[in-house]
């Protein structure tokens, strides 16, 4: 994207009213090119971006990467969001972030979890609130390592704001990946309690079947689900992605390991989701849909072709999945994943009108060269598509952060949240922006959340962005915590709200 | 007055050292704060010890969680051990314990001006007393373990699990010139160093062949054994691929390993820590 100069002072507001400014209308595997779409999908919607760095963290350069977020259904001015960013006071806690203004400010508040010898951080962490019970749950791998093994802990607190460190509910030695959904059942046997679902790639599972589901109906005792019911090439992948339905359906997509080629790293996987229709509780769980060969887990894809240890640029990359499920309709949901096509890093969509018995046998879209799909649907049954996608080539490289919307799966109304260097800063870990973002909804509102270069230039903001961190606009400098030093740029997490 | 343990540091040491001065009780400079904690807004007069967020408090107004039982009054000066809580506008700390200025007085006269190198320095100083060994010396050759050069020369798939956060470990081998803690037993000790990437291991030393420094050793942490335990079994028996027969220690803290070429800032510390155990 070409830089243009921005009359704007130092007011990068970051709610805007847009459709002049980057919301595009596009069809189907034209993602990048303008058509004339509906009315109702390019209809104005407020767009809110915010640079979560608090500003008495003015001076931090840390790797803020792969973050999630969390909004509470029953009081949305609370929200909290999870990255790999260590406890500013460097203590044995880990930091959540957290807002109670709807996502305008934010504060690090350190409760998870961690070591303070291991960088006072998670090695791997995810939140989700509950419906109605204002409890806030977070899956994480926890440091330090023991005994050579990750560590999974499935972790709850009530207070988000206070400093009690969340209690730990599960504590599980060899498991990779949590990512945690919850809801509050609000009828049936499960009434009033908390469903708490968290996807995982547990190395324990036997004969090598690692996809895993703990889950719980009371928010308090887990039980462990293995998905998988076909042979593996050893494993699953570490992508496990539940989606909840208030009536009590509960999807999940996972990466399905398939073959391994040791010569070449480069494998197959079957991007398989399962679904149970009583919170889990069906016989078996998450036995409810089957496929063709009689077993357990439709298959979206068969053979899809991945290489574990390729990039993206600077960005990691080995099959990512997301999976949301339409809150209007429980037979409607919607899976993307990833995968390498004629040597591209590449990011599909398709959905299901069926309850995933069924798939679009073609992609609704198709995005080459992006990573970081995240999926949700709003109360309108508008699907919400979040990705990453890297353009340009060499020094020039960008990652461009696109929020898609549509109401009918073939037209679409992008907007580019973030147009950000790919290149620098220079990468201090794996992953540099995350293996994941991440979207919701709660009513008609799309919240989402994403890492990305922090360099405080309006031109890489279409839709406007808010900094708490001090900072100059006009000089597109990062400033110290005295407002003078200038700190380099470095990867922030960015919140963003898009009202429909 | 009495402190308690912080929620924030398990082991009880408060981060942030610094002497304030009560301007304000029942209030808080971040709206974040629960209106229900026993809070006082602090004006930040000195910081003796501190990470490079809080040391950056020094003559700001920050809000403090009170230790429980403490009821200090406006205007008056306190020592405050205490940890960081909310990063926000503003910051805000528990304390877990507080102390009368005379004692800070005295405190302050023995440390050095940088609070962030002083906490540095004590954790460093911590660091080295937990340490099984601590040796000063030049890494000669860096290797696979066995069990990984027997998968690559395999080219199988194994039980290993495949993993983004897989550590990839190496051998190094050090040629010990000064021993300062512990007895390797032999002029050379083997040191199993991750050489991943990921965020699980980034901050984990990564050796080279010709590097030259000081190596604080523990065995029996984070690296299997080569060869034969599995990853994943427990109570593993550390042997070495580079030298057979030979223990494997690791150097998995940022702190584990100190370079020849800062040293001198460092020294101090290290004799420090280690000469009350060999006195």
């Amino acid at each position: 994207m070409p830089k243009r100069k921005l009359a704007a002072g130092n007011t990068g507001s970051g709610k805007s009213r847009v459709a002049a400014r980057g919301a595009r209308s596009t069809s189907p595997r034209r993602a990048t090119t303008g058509v004339r779409a509906r009315k109702k999908a390019t209809g104005a919607q407020n767009v809110l971006i915010v640079n979560m760095i608090p500003k008495s963290l003015s001076s931090e350069t840390n790797q803020d990467s792969e973050p999630t977020l969390a909004v509470n259904p029953a009081n949305p001015l609370q929200i909290a969001a999870s990255a790999f960013t260590p406890d500013p006071g460097g203590g044995s806690l880990a930091p959540i972030y957290v807002s109670t203004d709807g996502g305008n400010t934010w504060v690090l508040n350190s409760i998870v979890p961690s070591d303070s010898a291991s960088g006072s951080m998670t090695a791997d962490i995810t939140v989700a609130f509950s419906s109605t019970s204002n409890v806030l749950y977070a899956g994480i791998i926890r440091l330090p390592i023991v005994n050579n093994n990750t560590r999974l802990n499935i972790l709850s607190t009530k207070n988000f704001l206070g400093s009690t460190k969340m209690k730990v509910l599960v504590n599980r030695i060899g498991v990779d990946q949590p990512y945690v959904e919850a809801a509050t059942a609000s009828s049936g046997a499960e009434k009033g309690k908390d469903q708490v679902f968290v996807g995982s790639n547990d190395f324990g599972a036997p004969n090598g079947k690692t996809a895993t589901i703990d889950r719980s109906s009371n928010g308090t005792k887990f039980s462990t689900v293995r998905i998988e019911s076909r042979t593996t090439s050893g494993q699953d992948g570490p992508s496990v992605r539940p989606a909840i339905h208030s009536d009590g359906t509960v999807y999940a997509v996972y990466h399905a390991w398939r073959t391994f080629d040791s010569n070449t790293g480069n494998r197959t996987a079957d991007i398989v989701v399962v679904r149970d229709d009583n919170w889990g509780n069906g016989s078996p769980s998450f036995g409810a849909l089957q496929d063709t060969d009689g077993l357990s887990g439709k298959r979206v894809v068969q053979n899809s072709h991945f290489n574990f240890d390729d990039f993206l640029g600077l960005e990691r990359t080995g099959g990512a999945v997301s999976m949301a499920v339409d809150p209007t309709n429980s037979s409607v949901a919607y899976v993307s994943w990833a995968d390498t096509q004629n040597g591209v890093y590449t990011v599909h969509l398709r959905k299901s009108s069926d309850r995933g018995v069924t798939w679009s046998a073609n992609d609704l879209k198709v995005v080459a060269s992006a990573t970081n799909p995240a999926l949700a649907v709003n109360n309108q049954g508008v699907i919400g598509f979040l990705y990453q996608q890297l353009v340009g080539t060499g020094a020039a490289q960008r990652f461009v952060t696109h929020f898609q919307h549509s109401d009918d799966g073939q037209n679409w109304t992008d907007l580019v949240l973030a147009d950000t260097p790919a290149n620098t800063p220079a990468k201090t870990f794996d992953p540099y922006l995350g293996d994941y973002a991440h979207l919701l909804s709660l009513g008609s509102d799309f919240y989402g959340i994403f890492s990305a270069n922090n360099q405080p230039d309006l031109t890489h903001f279409p839709n406007g962005v808010t900094y708490q961190r001090n900072h100059d606009f006009n000089k597109a400098q990062l400033l110290d915590t005295d407002g003078a030093t200038v700190v380099d740029p470095s990867i922030d997490p960015f919140f963003f709200k898009v009202s429909l | 007055m009495p402190g308690k343990t912080s929620t924030n540091d398990v082991s009880g040491e408060a981060k942030f050292l610094f002497k304030g001065t009560i301007q304000k009780l029942g209030a808080s400079t971040l709206a974040q704060v629960p209106k229900n904690e026993p809070t006082a807004i602090v004006h930040v007069d000195e910081v003796l010890h501190a990470p490079p967020a809080l040391a950056k408090t020094l003559g700001k107004l920050i809000t403090v969680k009170l230790a429980k039982g403490t009821k200090p009054k406006v205007g008056e000066q306190v020592l405050f051990h205490a940890n960081g809580w909310l990063f926000g506008g503003s910051v805000a700390v528990e304390s877990v314990k507080q102390e009368k200025p005379a004692v800070a007085k005295t405190m302050l006269a023995a440390q050095p001006s940088d609070p962030a190198r002083n906490l540095a320095d004590r954790e460093l100083h911590n660091r080295v007393a937990n340490a099984d060994m601590v040796v000063e010396g030049e890494v000669s050759s860096v290797h696979l373990p066995q069990t990984e050069s027997l998968l690559a020369a395999k080219a199988v798939n194994s039980a290993k699990p495949v993993s983004e956060h897989d550590p990839k470990w190496r051998e190094a081998v050090i040629n010990v010139g000064v021993v300062h803690k512990g007895d390797p037993g032999t002029k050379q000790v083997v040191v199993r160093f991750p050489s991943s990437t990921d965020v699980q291991w980034h901050r984990a030393p990564k050796f080279h062949t010709g590097d030259r420094g000081v190596w604080l050793l523990q065995s029996g942490q984070g690296a299997p054994a080569a060869g034969a335990a599995p990853e994943g079994a427990a109570g593993h028996a550390m042997a070495a691929t580079a030298i057979p027969g030979a223990a494997v220690y690791t150097a998995l803290s940022p702190m584990d390993f100190q370079p020849a070429n800062k040293l001198a800032a460092v020294a101090s510390v290290i004799r420090g820590a280690v000469e009350p155990e060999n006195a």
